[in-house]
């Protein structure tokens, strides 16, 4: 009766250590893959800079037989570097609203400035056209437009987009108690492996099996789902149309979910050993009590 | 050598307790999440780059910066700003939403895709009368079925914010024109496709709501600011 107490107890605490195993392996993997330098990271290594801007030339050029200002006029002005400081500077400031924080973007747009206003000022020139309050306005709208463009453009991870529909003011709650959730995790870790000694007080060797066992499936539940999300390249999938922003989304998933897959399979590694070496030592211990 | 036998059968079928127990949880605890994910992807990547007033569409999408935190006097009456078309004109807010919901003056299916949309045949917020809201299920009002009578819906505007109480659960028929006509009765009718395994429904689900606190900014200027 109290062997089968304590097995079926051990199997209860098992569950709960498989969960928090999980809960630690998830948001270690967050912190180490949700950060503004991996992201930064994956934009430079896909030259998503470059999908940019000829993202950027498309649309100007497209746009140039309805407003009647040739794509020249602004991809002249800027390059990849322009376009990658913007990149990167958005990425930083996103997770710096992750944490609770706020910032603006600065772009140098200096040169992107001198471009259109020469352009204006040749056409109206060219054709007489008096430069007055109206043609100033028409300046600066056509000058904020192609800012507020750019950005959108260089927003790879939809930041703006989370942000205006109140989804990183939640996502900031979880973020910033990363920290907490691996600490607490770990603790209640350490509490549950104590308390299946308590239940095995007669068989300390058992504490070590069920550890195992947790360990083992916490790793299968980890990793199952990653390893079929990778064999079918399901993010390859996904249907979004800008370039740069399905190359930095699909990007960042596959390192989230290699990062666990790989978290998950020495979790399982782990806790096989674990059974393993009971499996050895526990002939041992019931010849000794013989 | 039963005496092992027994004690070795437990230490096998463990595992497979303690699989089958977490699999079972982990399945059911993720069908909220992934709907929820799904719905954050869908208006993340749903948020196109907006059209200019020069496009050939006709269609021209004006985004605005809807006043939240406005510290100015206010009143329980004032004039409205009355919207153009495929303007971003309000911002609806709900404690049972994931997310603020922007709303679109006009129904379109490029403004649907980027908020819910009011249509233009009723009212505008703030006036007397129907005003009517709809959005994708899938999108934003995804949570609309959770709403529950007595919950409280916040609208805010350029010129005041609008506070509802819901009356009354509504189910109906896309044919059935009851809940979206003009009325003489100042209310606020949200609806959305009513969810189907199977695909398109024709269905309709909603809420009709009383009006119960109108602001109306004095000093709209400094709300603009």
């Amino acid at each position: 009766m109290k062997n089968a107490f304590s097995y079926v107890a051990s199997i209860f605490v098992s569950v709960l250590l498989v969960f928090c195993i999980l809960g630690v392996a998830g948001a270690g993997v967050a912190k180490l893959c949700a950060n503004s330098n991996q992201l930064r990271n994956i934009a430079e290594k896909h030259d998503i800079d470059e999908k940019v801007y000829s993202e950027l030339e498309r649309y100007f050029h497209e746009r140039s037989s309805a407003t009647g200002i040739p794509e020249n006029v602004y991809m002249d002005a800027i390059d990849t570097d322009y376009l990658d400081d913007i990149i990167d500077q958005i990425i930083v400031n996103g997770f710096q609203q992750l944490r609770g924080g706020n910032a603006t973007v600065e772009m140098n747009n200096e040169e992107l400035e001198a471009s259109i206003d020469t352009f204006f000022n040749d056409y109206a020139d060219s054709i007489g056209y008096k430069k007055d309050d109206k043609f100033e306005q028409k300046l600066d709208a056509t000058k904020n437009s192609a800012y507020n463009t750019i950005r959108e453009y260089c927003d790879v991870y939809k930041f703006g987009a989370l942000e205006s529909h109140g989804v990183l003011a939640k996502a900031s709650k979880v973020y910033t108690h990363l920290d907490f959730i691996l600490v607490g995790g770990a603790a209640i870790m350490l509490v549950l492996i104590v308390t299946l000694l308590i239940f095995n007080l007669n068989a300390p060797s058992e504490s070590v099996y069920w550890s195992g066992v947790s360990m083992l499936i916490a790793g299968i539940i980890a990793a199952a789902p990653c390893v079929y999300l990778l064999a079918t390249d399901y993010f390859s999938s996904f249907s979004i149309k800008q370039p740069q922003i399905y190359t930095a989304y699909t990007e960042t998933m596959k390192l989230g979910t290699n990062a666990f897959m790989y978290t998950g399979i020495v979790l399982a590694c782990v806790g096989l050993l674990l059974i393993i070496v009971y499996a050895i030592t526990r002939p041992k211990n019931a010849q000794k009590k013989a | 050598m039963s005496k092992k036998n027994n004690s070795v059968v437990p230490h096998i079928l463990a595992p497979f307790f303690v699989a089958a127990i977490c699999a079972s949880v982990v399945t059911v605890a993720l069908i909220k999440p992934y709907d929820k994910l799904k719905m954050y992807a869908d208006i993340a990547f749903m948020d196109k780059l907006k059209t200019d007033p020069s496009d050939d569409s006709g269609l021209v999408i004006r985004d605005n910066t809807i006043v939240s935190e406005y510290t100015g006097k206010t009143s329980s009456t004032g004039e409205v700003i009355r919207p153009k078309f495929g303007e971003l004109y309000a911002e609806l807010k709900c404690d049972r939403f994931d997310v603020d919901v922007p709303v679109y003056w006009g129904s379109k299916p490029e403004l649907l895709d980027m908020g819910a949309c009011q249509s233009s045949g009723s009212v505008v917020i703030g006036t007397e009368g129907n005003a009517v809201i709809s959005a994708h299920v899938d999108t934003f009002f995804a949570k609309l079925s959770d709403l529950k009578k007595d919950d409280i819906i916040t609208i805010n505007t350029n010129y005041g914010v609008f506070t509802y109480k819901v009356k009354e659960l509504i189910s109906f028929n896309s044919t059935d024109r009851k809940y979206v006509v003009p009325s003489e009765e100042t209310k606020l009718t949200l609806y959305t496709c009513k969810r189907d395994v199977l695909g398109n429904t024709n269905q309709r689900v909603g809420v009709v709501c009383e009006p119960i606190k109108s602001e109306f900014y004095t000093d709209v200027k400094e709300a603009e600011q």
